[in-house]
């Protein structure tokens, strides 16, 4: 250990933090976009812009859940499970769903889903196969790539060590108070310092539980030894009184006759009232153990449970009411739901989102600063002409890697989604493929980059100035792609569509101004008194100028020029 | 929500200018003590009323989430303020304090 215990704070701080913090920046990254995933969702389906939007409708319940029935009858009656989902503040379509039969080595058969048109009649079918929102939202903790179980451990110990991570950094952050509202912008390291914790402490409450909570979503996996000794290693028992609503019995072979789902809204509604319904579930349908299922739309409470009413298929009585009540679950769910957020409403979703991007600055302030550090010390041997160190060259290739190749990846992937044909193999995963297409070949030229010792602001400028534009274009691609403008949607009050725009455009604006500020202000301060004989004799040849920030400029550039040679 | 945002930013304004540092780069001359405690009561007196705000429009679990919401956009407004318009922030204060008004009077 170090001479102090805030010594040792500062140094188990920062390993935490750089063990992890590139893959902690994809995390918050995938899973801040979460927090919209279904908007994005949305977004990326085209095909459901026009014609589909319908408010809920408690009248019409009966009819809806006939003709869906009806429909899914004729078009998949082979399929293990039929989903009926009303139109939602979210998904404000009605539709009409069914998964196949798992295959071999799959846990779960492919999902379809049909849309009803606004009519009421007509079913859009030919929806493009895109993953949308969901591969965000899978990405922050299944990656991608891997097999599910090791990515959820990979996540799970990076998650650990920004928990650590933040711990120490309050530990260490002596002066939290006193420097709550400080903000020293263009000094070099010390403005990174002072963004890292802002961005830290702005947010502080919301960073903490949602590392917390991130590792109770997969505490079971991470710590099952209790309740595998209580059910002596059964796991199907375990989860199976964890949570009996999810349990889903493969279709028997014997056939029995389904029961009309309609008929059971008096039931329903016998238990819950008029209180809104999310969606009827129906799984093996025909067989002889169906089961009819109604979810709750749980609205804006605070909870990440699933309200169910299981109804025997066939003799349409109550089979049971979902998941056991007790304080130990309320509490897991509790926690799931402050992880989740599915019960925030647009504006308590924003400042999720809001939180979630503060973290995302969090991770890239503090690796930035790590830099900045590093080169401040090299910074002799840099301007007397060697190449800087494997480490700083590496820190320097991870940082631009990932903090600007994240926004580029999304943003191909967006492209990808509207300019990839909709009839080749496989599109949904093409679509992700180009999100790491991107990465890669960013990752790339930053090893180039390194290998040559010729890293500099001027790449970062190029990749942010590039993103910048593609997300400007965005909004404009996908008018084109789609039939529907910017215009279009708010005059049709499609705020969804119309707030990807916006937040495309706003990021468009951020990156824009980032990689403005990339060309003017002091990145990194480097000691003026520190000056090479090429700036010298600059400074010589020019007009004295009283602008310090000049005279830095000039400093830094030819320091990083001559990292060049 | 107008009105909690409001009231947050008008909370955290106070408390920032309750600080020797932040008053000075306001108001020129330095917080004599009195302001400094006075303006640290009306910092954490509107903060409190802010989530009795919320606590009126929104279920108490709701409520409390939201509230952490709220106070960090604000807090961070306050600092972007600070960093860089210094001498906005009183008046960005009085701002929010009429629109706090309004919007109370308006669904009251």
């Amino acid at each position: 250990m170090k001479e102090t215990f805030f010594r040792s704070m500062t140094w188990l701080h920062t390993w935490a933090g750089l063990a992890v913090c590139w893959l902690l920046l994809l995390i918050f990254f995938a899973g801040t976009l979460s927090y919209f995933r279904h908007e994005i969702s949305l977004w990326s389906k085209p095909e459901l812009h026009k014609s589909v939007f319908q408010d809920y409708d408690q009248n019409r319940l009966a009819q809806q859940i006939a003709q869906g029935q009806a429909y899914l009858t004729e078009t998949a009656p082979d399929a293990t499970r039929w989903i009926i989902s009303f139109p939602s503040e979210r998904k404000p379509y009605l539709s009409f769903g069914w998964a196949d039969a798992p295959k071999k080595g799959e846990r779960r058969g492919k999902f379809h889903e049909h849309v009803v048109d606004q009519d009421g009649q007509q079913m859009i079918t030919e929806i493009r196969d895109s993953r949308g929102g969901n591969f965000f939202y899978r990405l922050h903790f299944d990656l991608h790539y891997l097999p599910v179980v090791v990515a959820r451990w990979i996540v799970g110990l990076a998650t650990m060590a920004m928990l650590i991570a933040l711990i120490s950094g309050v530990v260490i952050h002596k002066r939290i108070f006193k420097d709550f509202f400080s903000f020293r912008p263009a000094k070099g390291s010390r403005s990174w310092l002072d963004a890292h914790n802002i961005s830290s402490v702005m947010a502080l409450p919301y960073h903490l539980i949602i590392t917390y909570t991130g590792l109770i979503t997969l505490m079971f996996m991470f710590m099952p030894w209790g309740a595998l000794q209580q059910y002596d290693g059964d796991v199907r028992a375990f989860r199976a009184d964890l949570n009996p609503a999810r349990i889903q019995a493969k279709p028997s072979q014997a056939t029995a006759p389904l029961i009309e789902a309609a008929g059971l809204i008096d039931k329903v509604q016998q238990q819950w009232g008029a209180a809104p319904l999310k969606q009827v579930s129906i799984s093996a349908p025909g067989r002889d153990n169906s089961r009819i299922s109604f979810t709750l739309n749980s609205e804006q409470r605070v909870t990440d449970r699933r309200d169910l009413l299981i109804f025997d298929g066939v003799t349409g009585q109550l089979i049971s009411k979902g998941n056991p009540e007790s304080a130990t679950y309320k509490t897991y769910d509790t926690l799931m739901a402050l992880h989740t957020a599915r019960f925030a409403d647009w504006a308590l979703r924003g400042f999720f989102f809001l939180c979630g991007l503060l973290g995302c600055a969090m991770v890239a302030t503090g690796t930035l600063l790590w830099a900045v550090k590093i080169a401040q010390k090299q910074q002799k041997v840099i301007q007397s002409g060697t190449k800087p160190t494997v480490g700083l060259r590496l820190v320097n290739g991870l940082n631009i890697s990932f903090i600007c190749g994240l926004p580029l990846a999304t943003a191909a992937f967006f492209y990808a989604n509207r300019l990839l044909p909709l009839d080749i193999a496989s599109r949904a995963q093409r679509e992700v493929d180009a999100f790491f297409i991107t990465l890669a070949v960013i990752a790339l030229v930053a090893l180039w980059d390194g290998l040559r010792g010729a890293q500099s602001w001027r790449r970062w400028r190029q990749w942010l100035l590039l993103g910048a534009l593609t997300f400007a274009a965005l909004p404009l691609i996908g008018a084109v792609t789609s039939g529907q403008s910017l215009l279009g949607n708010m005059i049709d009050n499609q705020w969804t569509l119309v707030g990807f725009d916006i937040v495309s455009l706003l990021l468009a604006l951020a990156l824009g101004f980032a990689a403005r500020q990339v060309r003017q202000s002091k990145l990194i301060n480097l000691n003026r008194s520190a000056t090479s004989p090429k700036t010298s004799k600059a400074r010589a040849g020019r007009p004295a100028t009283p602008k310090t920030a000049a005279i830095t400029r000039e400093t830094r550039d030819t320091g990083l020029e001559e990292a060049h040679q | 929500m107008i009105l909690a945002l409001s009231l947050s930013f008008i909370a955290f304004g106070a408390l920032a200018l309750a600080m020797f540092g932040h008053f000075k780069s306001c108001f020129k001359r330095p917080p004599s003590q009195v302001q400094q405690r006075v303006l640290t009561l009306v910092g954490w007196g509107l903060l409190a009323l802010s989530f009795v705000v919320l606590l009126g429009q929104y279920e108490t679990a709701y409520a409390t989430i939201l509230l952490f919401g709220v106070m960090s956009a604000a807090a961070l407004t306050v600092i972007l303020l600070l960093s860089y318009q210094a001498k906005r922030l009183p008046a960005s204060m009085a701002v929010a304090a009429l629109l706090a008004l309004v919007d109370f009077s308006l669904f009251v």
